[in-house]
């Protein structure tokens, strides 16, 4: 007995130093239980509350640009619509699923913070539980552009995991020439590029083609924007891994929308019954 | 002062400028400064070995808490640069330095000698830092150069703060 106690007398500091790097280690692979507790929503909130304020007056620096953006996205709305006017098919009823309910809806959010400069970079978004965001919602920019998906809400202020990560999330994508679907990651080397896999060497690809998100998701409608094709890797094995240059400078981020799939719950208990 | 309320102060302060100045500079994407490990560096050189590492996890759990990156990941990196702090002391620093004065800290020892201290424990944080956040050892080298680079600007920025408080510390004293 006594030598044991000397034992760990002798070498506490040693001890201490294992007992509290497991702790650490252990907190690192269980992240995602912490991250659903109550004080993690309340550290959220209040440095959401703090982000907001040093947004605000950032804010003002780009009004114009932002405007800019508006206005060119509120003509291709304007031409869009007169299309469906217009044309004589559609005239009739809206574009809705069968149930005539529409398949998803948007709710605008501000980034009140927003990094680049990790390896996992989050964007806080100025909306949370009280405006009816949940945990795997898609966030895409304000002209349609995919961002992240939302992986934390507290009641006023949400933070989404950004695709420019190379741990927690990996992205859906598909080619949209071919149909040709793959998973998207990031390598973490250069912000503007992310890597699709999974494409079969086989398969028909070529630089220029344009990557989006495909319907399978259930975070993301179809078809929004990744990016293009930039370079074709040929590894070992049998798939391809794709270069593909981001279309949204993830830099320059200010008003974005937070994707609502509708139902999404219902189609998953139905995936899951399979 | 009381060394509690200095040492306490220092913490509460290191911590607020991290997350909200220091968190927000990004001046090549993938860079990040880390200052707060400035305290690790200026406790006493007579504290415990142990009280260090209570103190250093404290430390980097409050920031893990404080920023959203993953939780765990500053914690162990300054669990385990602050078990080698000793180690690093005694290779960097004339022995006469930290033997002489009992409530001497790495705060007044010469420029010269407190470069290479910083650097060398700021490396070891980093180091540990970044490889837990990538979670990855593919691209080594270029995890490595981050390491690197980002290290040098951190110590830059330590150094700074160093040199802009230990004026007034040694006035205090006298």
């Amino acid at each position: 007995m006594a030598s044991i106690l000397r034992f760990l007398i002798r070498y506490r500091t040693t001890i201490l130093f294992l007992i509290l790097e497991s702790i650490a280690i252990i907190l690192i692979f269980n992240n995602s239980n912490y991250q659903k507790t109550q004080f993690a929503a309340y550290v959220d909130s209040v440095k959401g509350s703090i982000y907001a304020k040093y947004a605000g007056i950032k804010q003002y620096f780009t009004l114009k640009e932002e405007n800019k953006k508006l206005i060119a996205e509120n003509l291709e709305l304007h031409n869009k619509l007169n299309y469906y006017i217009n044309s004589d098919t559609i005239r009739s009823g809206t574009v809705r699923n069968v149930v005539n309910r529409p398949a998803y809806t948007y709710k605008t959010a501000k980034i009140i913070r927003n990094s680049t400069n990790k390896q996992q970079n989050f964007i806080i978004l100025n909306i949370g539980s009280k405006q009816g965001v949940r945990s795997e919602m898609g966030v895409i920019s304000s002209d349609g552009k995919l961002i992240g998906m939302i992986v934390k809400t507290s009641p006023n202020y949400s933070s989404a995991v950004s695709i420019l990560n190379t741990g927690f999330i990996k992205f859906s994508g598909k080619l949209k020439r071919t149909g040709n679907y793959g998973t998207i990651s990031w390598n973490g080397v250069n912000i503007n590029h992310v890597q699709l896999h999974d494409i079969m060497q086989q398969s028909d690809v070529a630089v220029g083609d344009t990557v989006t998100t495909n319907q399978h998701s259930g975070v993301f409608p179809e078809n929004i924007l990744i990016g293009t094709v930039e370079k074709i890797n040929i590894k070992d094995g049998i798939f391809y891994e794709i270069d593909v240059k981001l279309i949204q400078n993830m830099k320059l981020l200010q008003n974005v929308y937070v994707v609502d799939i509708h139902d999404k719950d219902e189609i998953n208990t139905l995936l899951s019954d399979e | 002062m009381n060394d509690f309320v200095k040492y306490s102060l220092w913490f509460i302060c290191l911590v607020l400028l991290q997350e909200f100045l220091f968190n927000n500079i990004q001046f090549i994407h993938f860079l990040s400064p880390y200052i707060y490990i400035f305290l690790i560096l200026i406790l006493p050189f007579n504290m415990y070995p142990a009280a260090v590492i209570l103190v250093s996890f404290v430390l980097g759990f409050s920031v893990d808490v404080i920023s959203s990156g993953i939780l765990g990941a500053h914690a162990a990196a300054c669990t385990a640069a602050a078990f080698c702090r000793n180690f690093i002391i005694k290779i960097t620093i004339p022995r006469a330095d930290y033997e002489s004065i009992s409530t001497s800290t790495a705060m007044y020892i010469k420029l010269k000698i407190f470069v290479l201290y910083a650097f060398l424990f700021v490396f070891m944080h980093h180091f540990i830092l970044f490889l837990l956040e990538t979670l990855t050892i593919d691209n080594f080298i270029f995890t490595f150069v981050r390491i690197l680079i980002s290290s040098i600007i951190s110590t830059i920025f330590i150094i700074l703060i160093k040199l802009l408080f230990n004026g007034d510390m040694k006035r205090n004293i006298q």
